[in-house]
């Protein structure tokens, strides 16, 4: 009687184990591709951070907003023709990469670095970079400093919880130098001590520097050193061994950086793709060829993102640029024709 | 020049305010000591606080937000709603209240405080509606009273709560045709709210049955209880919040529960385990002649559980049961980390915003207030039931 109810037991378990394998990692091992589940649905649910300035915020009438918001916009729009069928759910660090795994969201744009383990261990599969950042430093603008390496012997400050407190270190102790490193709970506790001339230099993302300095009560007291310490290349991510879906998110990505290289943006894309005769655009807009159908998409996908959404300049300027407060300058985020790496494949 | 003649008044029957000082707060040395201390620290504390306050504080970002921070994503078009149900709120607590104080005046301060809020919104006019739909709700609260004073006896009162948190939650989702509102939607006061409110409207009954279950003779029933009572609470809050979000997924395998909803489910359980205990407390502070009496009047189990022992029970340990819905209602908080956007979750997005970076001490100060004036009138309400069941004096 005893051994019967422990098989029984463990049966049970054994079950419930299997199912939780097969139901928690069985999402992308189906045979159904996630975007026959978005279509399906509807709409599209798209992982966001909603707590970084520029990037993904509420704004004042309690809508999502930023640079990654607007990408998931743009991927709604070239499953659906239609931008605003979209919900975002705002995810923790912690959050994300369970929350593609488990299916709960269909992608995740929310400053992710992408790196080998990431895509290695964790079980996502990376899209195209929409934004490359890396760690800078910055000093009052009456400091000596010229390069990082001048602040040997000082003492850095920066926020906990994060890689840059490890990057600054392996910089200066590569170069045989010491440096004091401070950390604060929060970036703002960071800027108060770097105020107080408690710390003679702060570091975090070039772009969190950027923000800081031009959100400041005045950005002439602060000087951003040239130089970046580490790589941070932000991009999406879906759930792994999805490819179909993985290259509807990439090629959305790709479309707003190829709009900006054959300049059509979002006031020109409506006259564009009734009566263009540029080759190259005509296979951009779906007119020729049949770039939207290997998608899974209508062909015409393409014309749908810049005309939701503009172009990556577009994108950009409106959330990051210079009209901005954040005025972050593009810099590696330039197109490649102007010396920065953004760079799509061709549409043909 | 008469009055030269009489002798002064003896000084020591006037109760002046330099009396009273000199026996509260300068009766010695040490407490005069202390009293300059202590005097200097809030002086210090209050004026740094009013600097801050008058010189730097950018408070432009909480009218500029202020919708958000009430009712978060909730859809402008669909926001009657919420108006609706503030407006049927106020109503009934002024019939509730009129009901509770039959042939009492009503306190001056009221009125003052009710014809600040009116004024204000008016004057203020917040968002083009509400200039309007403020005063309208002061007045409910004042109709209500005196309807409730003459009409309304308090029991009817109980029966609506109950209807009105029902059609609440019904008007806060449900679609009639002009579109729905999802509770990712809900954001600000209004999701601290509702939050607070599922947790304590559920996790009461939840918890005196499970207090009741693990006094119960029955050994398994006990043990359950005991076990589940054990295990929640030997669980921080934020990890059953992380629980809920990063586990409940994977079991489930992406079925999509809504995120609200798992964060209720986790308040009620978390807050159950620990009032099971505040009222097992209660239970058996109850004294066993009590029991005994009942069942030698013919009282069945079950009668005497819930007339003799939980009413008792229930009294004796209602300033603990009051005090851990305050907890609740703070705790509640903590739904930022798992991405909801109530009070402190809205407050995270809000400074940012690029318009509005740096506004966090603004935006904490300002959620601060509101958690503080929703406390504060959590535990003078508590405190005037307390006079009320006190039938010991």
């Amino acid at each position: 009687m005893k051994h019967k109810k422990l098989v029984i037991g463990a049966l049970a378990l054994a079950g419930i184990a299997t199912s939780v394998a097969h139901f928690g990692f069985g999402v992308a091992q189906g045979n159904t591709s996630r975007l026959d589940t978005v279509k399906k649905r509807g709409k599209l649910i798209c992982g966001v951070n909603a707590t970084v300035p520029g990037f993904g915020f509420l704004d004042s009438s309690g809508k999502f907003s930023g640079f990654d918001v607007d990408f998931c916009r743009g991927v709604a729009a070239a499953v659906f023709g239609d931008a605003s069928k979209v919900d975002f759910v705002s995810l923790t660090a912690a959050a994300r990469f369970t929350a593609i795994q488990s299916g709960e969201v269909d992608v995740v744009f929310r400053n992710t670095t992408m790196t080998s383990s990431r895509d290695g261990d964790v079980g996502v599969d990376f899209g195209p970079v929409n934004f490359y950042d890396g760690q800078g430093v910055m000093v009052k603008a009456n400091s000596p400093a010229k390069r990082i390496l001048d602040l040997a012997g000082a003492t850095i400050c920066t926020n906990q919880g994060t890689t840059t407190e490890q990057n600054i270190n392996d910089y200066f102790r590569q170069r045989k130098q010491q440096i004091k490193v401070v950390t604060y709970q929060d970036f703002n506790l960071v800027m108060a001590a770097f105020d107080q001339g408690r710390c003679d230099a702060v570091t975090t993302d070039a772009s969190g520097l950027a923000s800081r300095k031009a959100t400041s009560a005045d950005p002439d007291n602060y000087r951003i050193l040239g130089e970046i310490i580490s790589k941070e290349p932000l991009a999406p991510f879906v759930a792994q061994n999805d490819s179909k879906w993985r290259d509807v998110v990439a090629w959305t990505v790709y479309a707003t950086i190829y709009a900006e290289e054959i300049e059509v943006n979002s006031r020109n894309i409506a006259e564009s793709r009734k009566n263009t005769t540029d080759p190259a655009l005509r296979r951009f807009v779906g007119l020729e060829g049949t770039s939207g159908k290997g998608f899974g998409l209508s062909p015409d996908f393409a014309a749908d993102v810049i005309q939701a959404i503009g172009n990556y300049k577009e994108i950009y300027d409106r959330n990051l640029g210079p009209k901005t407060k954040l005025n972050i300058p593009r810099r590696l985020n330039a197109n490649y024709e102007q010396g920065g790496l953004m760079y799509s494949p061709p549409f043909r | 020049m008469e009055a030269t003649n009489n002798p002064p008044p003896p000084p020591a029957r006037v109760p002046t305010w330099q009396l009273w000082a000199k026996e509260n707060l300068f009766s010695n040395t040490t407490n005069s000591i202390l009293t300059v201390l202590t005097g200097a620290l809030v002086i210090w504390v209050i004026s740094s606080l009013a600097i801050w306050a008058f010189t730097q504080a950018r408070w432009g970002v909480i009218p500029a937000n202020f919708r958000i921070l009430m009712t978060g994503s909730f859809p402008t078009e669909q926001l009657w709603r919420t108006w609706l149900v503030l407006i049927i709120v106020c109503l009934s607590s002024g019939l509730h209240w009129g009901s509770l104080s039959r042939g009492e005046k009503l306190p001056v301060w009221t009125y003052v405080v009710g014809a600040i809020i009116a004024l204000f919104a008016l004057v203020t006019q917040m968002g083009h509606l509400s200039g309007i739909l403020v005063p309208v709700a002061v007045i409910a609260v004042f109709a209500g009273y005196f309807i409730g004073q003459i009409a309304i006896p308090s029991r009817i009162m109980n029966i609506a709560w109950v209807v009105i948190f029902f059609g609440a939650v019904l008007l806060f989702t449900v679609d009639f045709g002009t579109g729905g509102v999802q509770t990712k939607e809900w954001g600000g006061l209004l999701l601290t709210l509702m939050l607070s409110i599922v947790g304590i409207v559920a996790s009461f009954p939840l918890g005196v049955a499970l207090a009741i279950g693990r006094t119960s003779n029955y050994p398994i029933i006990s043990a359950i209880c005991t076990v589940f009572i054990e295990v929640v609470r030997g669980t921080p809050l934020v990890v059953v919040f992380f629980i809920a979000q990063l586990f409940v997924p994977l079991l489930l395998g992406g079925a999509n529960i809504d995120p609200v909803l798992r964060a209720m489910v986790g308040i009620t359980i978390f807050s159950a385990a620990y009032l099971a205990e505040n009222v097992r407390g209660g239970l058996q502070s109850v004294p066993a002649g009590q029991v005994e009496a009942a069942r030698a009047v013919g009282l069945t189990g079950t009668q005497t559980l819930l007339l003799i022992v939980l009413p008792q029970a229930l009294k004796a340990v209602l300033p603990a049961l009051v005090g851990q819905f305050i907890g609740l209602f703070k705790d509640t908080s903590l739904v930022y980390i798992i991405g909801l956007k109530e009070l402190a979750g809205i407050s995270d997005s809000i400074r940012s915003n690029p318009d509005f970076i740096g506004t966090a001490q603004e935006l904490y100060f300002t959620i601060s207030v509101i958690y503080f004036i929703f406390s504060y009138a959590m535990s003078s309400g508590a405190r005037n039931l307390e006079k009320k069941l006190n039938t010991n004096r």
